[in-house]
């Protein structure tokens, strides 16, 4: 079932953005193009166009994250999606893993514009020398690179399943009222990062309080002393995977118990 | 074992009772008529039985099994609304529907489409209200599913569509399946009806088979409806 | 074929009379099969339990049998059919018979208004 529901979000989707994928490339290509043959104003104009289309796509995928769950789970689509022989799980998943994908391809392809208009404005071989000289003047051997390769990339994997579990949360919650259900869920948006803020601010003066408490400022010391500067960064590093980790969790819950007990379509 | 049986099924919305302990059986082959005027609780009691509504006590089996996945695989349910992808062309949502459900008959839709000219080619946005109602239909006609559920079929409709959608429901009589069927038109649907449910303010008020109603009453379903359900 | 049903009785009972008439009129031979349950269902507009009840007192009465692997067929025994066509008549006689006298014509003025009315039609028609 999830492969299924998986196959038509990507048509749903598929259908608004390759072709701004393949505007995208193109245009590039062709900005690279007059970039080449020196001729500034087409060149201007290309990369105008470019970059409008990148603003476009950032934009449209945020729109169409939002738009997808809500038409086909919580509007008229809803009566024939939950009456779908298929868990609520999976019909969550379909849409977040799509999501999710959709993102970190959107991203792939405006690098790759990117790369290819600036490789056409300043040579591929200069951009090729930057990235090297940025990897041989890190701090970290290879090993720790391909460790902190990992985490940026869990990081934003789990970001982008944070950020799009946090709207469905929202979206559902908006079940809970009969009118006016857009405000229901930008409230829920509100209340919940709000929430979220306050409890970071605890959380951190929490922390510097003890910061303050002499012994404890000697126990937290010698525990990070105990590792070096890549340790420190782990340590940092995995303990935002891990709340991101948790914040996902809480989302997907709440999207779940919304969708499957508290359902209320109109 | 009845194919879909309710017991003391309870629905509250904040001070609302939309269902009343709510008592229903209905076997196989049977096709039966949910009848009441508005807000009598048709809706929430076929919803609660698709599983798009939770009870807030009491329970509903179908075939045995508690709404679910498995349940949703037997049971064909036919909204008020349209609940089609607007964007979608016909022949998407066939393909769609065998996709989904394992006793979608692709025989029988491409037929029963045939039938009414409908050009799979189209996208659901282009067609008429009334040819995606019947594009609906149809769909949900095409399961050899074990229950099908169908809400207000022949509300907004006109008659020679009515006529359609009965003969439809006839000609794809399953002894093994059995048709609920909720309106407040009885008038035009009472002969195809084996048995009649009234849902007054969320109650059963009455369950029987029309053969009887009409033998002890000596009037027709739609009159007797009529003196139970007096303003 | 064409079916009326009046909806204060039940359908069942209305679709035997029907059958009945259409055995005894001869549109159903004696020994000719009846269409499938369904597609009778189908043609009346009606559900097909309704149908298979109105059969089945058919089948009681005698005038329609069952053969395992075919099908339904009309009996072939004439004295059934015949027995039901005039059972059929005294009942239309005297529902014809009680209307008359609710008028205020008894039986024998009855008889005598019919032999008046055969002889002038006879007269028109020669």
């Amino acid at each position: 079932m999830l492969g299924k529901l998986m196959k038509y979000e990507f048509m749903a989707l598929g259908r608004i953005f390759l072709p701004l994928f393949a505007a995208l490339i193109i245009m590039s290509l062709v900005s690279s193009l007059f970039g080449y043959l020196q001729l500034t104003i087409p060149t201007g104009l290309g990369i105008f166009v470019a970059v409008v289309l990148i603003i476009g796509i950032a934009v449209i995928s945020f729109i169409i994250t939002i738009q997808r769950f809500w038409t086909n789970l919580l509007s008229n689509e809803g009566y024939l999606t939950m009456t779908l022989p298929a868990s609520v799980d999976s019909i969550i998943l379909s849409k977040l893993f799509v999501s999710a994908i959709l993102f970190i391809v959107s991203g792939i392809v405006v690098m790759g514009s990117i790369l290819i208009m600036g490789g056409a404005w300043m040579g591929f071989g200069s951009i090729l020398d930057m990235f090297i000289r940025a990897f041989e003047n890190a701090p970290f051997n290879s090993y720790q690179m391909v460790i902190f390769l990992l985490q940026s990339l869990a990081s934003v994997i789990l970001g982008s399943f944070s950020f799009i579990l946090l709207m469905y949360a929202c979206m559902s919650l908006s079940m809970l009222v009969n009118k006016n259900r857009w405000l229901m869920a930008f409230g829920s948006y509100i209340a919940i990062t709000t929430i979220l803020q306050v409890v970071a601010v605890l959380i951190a003066t929490i922390i510097a309080a003890l910061g303050f408490h002499d012994r404890l400022d000697g126990v937290l010391n010698s525990f990070l002393m105990n590792f070096s500067l890549f340790g420190q960064f782990q340590f940092l590093s995995w303990s935002v995977v891990g709340v991101t980790l948790v914040l996902c969790v809480v989302y997907y819950l709440i999207t779940r118990h919304m969708l499957s007990k508290r359902l209320n379509l109109q | 074992m009845p194919i879909l049986k309710c017991s003391s099924l309870h629905k509250v919305y904040g001070h609302t009772v939309a269902l009343r302990n709510a008592d229903l059986e209905i076997e196989p082959g049977r096709i039966v008529g949910l009848l009441g005027p508005n807000g009598s609780g048709k809706s929430t009691l076929i919803k609660i039985c698709t599983g798009l509504l939770t009870p807030s006590s009491g329970f509903v089996q179908i075939g045995g099994s508690n709404p679910g996945p498995e349940t949703k695989g037997i049971v064909s349910y036919l909204p008020e609304n349209s609940y089609l992808n607007s964007w979608m062309k016909v022949s998407h949502m066939i393909s769609f529907f065998k996709d989904f459900y394992s006793d979608f008959n692709m025989a029988k839709a491409t037929e029963m489409l045939s039938n009414l000219n409908i050009n799979t080619n189209s996208t659901i946005k282009s067609l008429s209200k009334g040819t995606k109602e019947k594009v609906q239909l149809i769909l949900v006609m095409a399961r050899d599913a074990k229950l099908y559920l169908l809400d207000e079929p022949i509300g907004g409709v006109d008659p020679a569509a009515r006529d359609y959608i009965l003969n439809t429901i006839i000609k794809n009589y399953n002894p093994e399946a059995s048709v609920v069927i909720s309106t407040h038109l009885i008038y035009d649907i009472e002969q195809v009806l084996d048995d009649v449910i009234f849902l007054k303010n969320g109650e059963v008020a009455l369950s029987s088979s029309v053969d009887d109603l009409r033998e002890q009453r000596g009037m027709s379903v739609d009159a007797y409806f009529r003196e139970v359900f007096k303003c | 074929m064409t079916w009326t049903f009046t909806p204060d009785r039940p359908i069942y009972l209305q679709l035997q009379e029907q059958f009945k008439l259409a055995i005894v009129s001869g549109l159903f031979k004696p020994g000719g099969k009846i269409p499938a349950v369904r597609e009778l269902a189908e043609d009346a507009s009606v559900n097909p339990n309704t149908v298979q009840r109105a059969l089945t007192e058919l089948e009681r009465d005698g005038l329609v049998h069952t053969q395992r692997t075919s099908g339904r067929f009309v009996t072939e025994d004439v004295t059934v059919i015949e027995k039901a066509k005039s059972e059929m008549a005294m009942e239309l006689i005297d529902v014809f018979l009680e209307k008359m006298a609710a008028i205020g014509y008894g039986k024998s003025e009855t008889v005598k208004i019919i032999s008046e009315k055969e002889e002038v039609s006879a007269h028109a028609n020669s």
